[in-house]
């Protein structure tokens, strides 16, 4: 190969910290996310890993340190910045707009991305692009049948999926989810990590999410890192992940080391 | 995919409602009383009124208790300029939303800096100071005794022309609503009654289009005071004191705040009443707030938000009763 070099960082935090009160929730923690990756990150609760989201994707100012979106620094800038430049996200508790049909959740972010918004006097649904656009990522997410229905009453998984969905419209090259598959069934949990991993296929996306089902975690991840107590205390491959003393005695257990 | 359009929970009855609310407005004047004409023009001046309050209600989920400065302003722009020569109607009409939305521009930045509550507060702190500032500056405003005598143009001398005229800038402005309802902002401004945060997580600056909605909705009112101004007469400080900002907010959640015709059904309602009640009893604000607490108990979506639940219903008893007869 004549290009050994590695390609640069999609994103990129650098001794990044936030203290609420006393309390260190994000401490020192430095790590790069080369583009393309699947990767995930895990930790018990009170870790510091939806902090660390929400410092990433500006819904927290960090006290220090730097985050880096293909090489530009971004920290401290507003939620809606970051989103315009492409970072997309899904919500630990379900955060989707409950009156609204599936649709027009969907259709609102396609349009805010194509900054459509400022339009006043053209239906939204006149827009046919657009909507067909959003029908498209429901697909991906199997919402498509649901289109017409009000977010608020579909059933828990499906209000997660439509977060990720919400997310998707966005066209985000950097995907983040917060627990994507919680509170779901089994059976659900396997669909929905099946249509992650293939939209993360096809859309060439890197994507990077926090989960706490390690069968998920490591049936799906290239890349596993470990917060505890607000510090990176590991990262590697599921494998090198699965073997690390620290890891098992913070988080893991014995249990799933054979 | 369905049928259903974005804002399909406004009515799927609305054209019938368009045509409904058009017929009867038209039809006042047929009944041959002057007195149902004067009461047809407040309604539909208040109608238009509680409709722009509802664009920042209703639609964005910002409940602003300090309506009342616009429609004021409005209506001094009407009063002021009429009554010192400086333009004619034609030009002044027009010239209250450039104000009204004006007024939005200086007053909603300090009023969206906080939410809920507090940005509830804001707005009528601003709204009073507004009425302060009408109410004193007798040089100017005529303080407390308001503007009499604004000389209107010869075409729409007549109570009965005046109304038609109302009546045609009033539906014109309800089909403006609605289509900005319809919009992309539409959509965008009832991303943000749903769900503030995630509405910037999409790439949307959340405040500015809070803001444009409070000059839209300040245009509106403005507009609607300037129509009032014009079919008084006179005008007063009183349109600007907090109790007309009450009154739009009562109009609206009578009516109906999600639903698209519901406050100029609770307009109607509340003229209605004080007209009804007001002659039998200084105390028709009890009644009104009687009547209140019914609406609230009985008819939690407001009248019109109420009968399109019930209308889904009964269109849906025949499909649900399918499904439960399946194994």
């Amino acid at each position: 190969m004549e290009n050994t070099r590695k390609p640069p960082p999609v994103l990129e935090v650098r001794h990044l910290s936030k203290a609420f009160g006393g309390l260190k929730v994000t401490h020192d923690v430095s790590f790069a996310i080369p583009p393309g990756e699947l990767s995930a990150i895990i930790g018990p609760n009170g870790a510091g890993k939806t902090t660390l989201f929400n410092l990433i994707t500006g819904k927290l100012v960090p006290d220090g340190g730097e985050v880096l979106f293909k090489g530009e620094r971004i920290e401290g800038q507003s939620p809606a910045d970051i989103s315009r430049k492409g970072i997309g996200r899904s919500f630990q508790i379900t955060s989707i707009f409950k009156e609204r049909t599936v649709l027009e959740n969907v259709l609102v972010s396609v349009l805010s991305r194509e900054k459509k918004t400022a339009r006043l006097f053209r239906r939204a649904t006149a827009h046919g692009d657009a909507v067909r656009e959003a029908m498209e990522i429901l697909a991906t997410l199997s919402l498509e049948g649901k289109a017409g229905e009000t977010a608020g009453s579909l059933p828990h998984g499906d209000q997660k999926r439509l977060d990720i969905a919400v997310a998707l419209a966005l066209n985000p090259e950097l995907v983040m989810l917060d627990e994507p598959v919680a509170g779901m069934s089994p059976e659900e949990r396997a669909i929905t990590v099946d249509l992650i991993r293939k939209i993360w296929k096809e859309k060439a996306l890197t994507l990077l999410f926090i989960e706490h089902d390690m069968d998920v975690v490591f049936g799906i991840s290239e890349w596993i890192r470990v917060l505890n107590q607000g510090v990176l205390l590991a990262e590697g491959t599921p494998a090198e992940i699965s073997r690390n003393r620290e890891v098992i005695t913070a988080y893991l257990g014995e249990e799933i080391v054979e | 995919m369905r049928d259903d359009k974005p804002g399909a929970k406004y009515g799927r009855d609305e054209w019938a409602q368009w045509g409904v609310a058009l017929v009867v407005f038209a039809a006042v004047p047929l009944l041959g009383k002057k007195h149902f004409v004067n009461m047809g023009n407040e309604i539909l001046v208040m109608g238009l009124f509680a409709m722009g309050f509802n664009l920042l209600y209703g639609v964005t989920g910002m409940l602003s208790f300090g309506q009342a400065a616009y429609y004021g302003v409005g209506a001094y722009t009407v009063g002021l300029l009429l009554s010192k020569g400086v333009a004619p109607f034609w030009v002044a009409l027009p010239a209250t939303m450039a104000v009204g939305g004006a007024l939005a521009l200086v007053l909603g930045p300090l009023c969206i800096r906080l939410s809920g509550v507090y940005f509830t507060m804001l707005t009528l702190a601003f709204a009073e100071m507004v009425w302060g500032i009408v109410f004193k500056w007798y040089d100017f405003t005529g303080g407390d005794n308001g503007i009499q005598g604004i000389p209107m143009p010869e075409a729409l001398h007549s109570p009965l022309r005046y109304y038609y005229f109302t009546l045609a800038v009033v539906f014109v402005s309800f089909w403006l609503i609605r289509r900005i309802v319809d919009s992309p902002f539409g959509a965008v401004l009832q991303s943000i009654r749903e769900n503030p945060e995630r509405t910037g997580f999409i790439g949307v600056k959340v405040r500015r289009y809070q803001l444009a909605a409070m000059v839209l909705s300040g245009v509106f009112a403005a507009l609607a005071g300037g129509l009032f101004a014009g079919y008084q007469h006179s005008i007063h400080p009183d349109m600007l004191h907090w109790t007309k900002s009450g009154e739009v907010i009562l109009m609206s959640i009578l009516g109906g705040v999600s639903s698209f015709f519901g406050p100029l059904m609770g307009a109607g309602i509340i003229v209605f009443i004080e007209d009804m009640i007001g002659k039998y009893t200084e105390f028709w604000e009890i009644w009104i707030g009687g009547i209140m607490l019914a609406i609230v108990i009985f008819f939690p979506r407001g009248l019109i938000g109420t009968f399109d639940t019930w209308i889904t219903r009964w269109r849906n008893h025949g499909k649900h009763a399918e499904t439960a007869a399946r194994p």
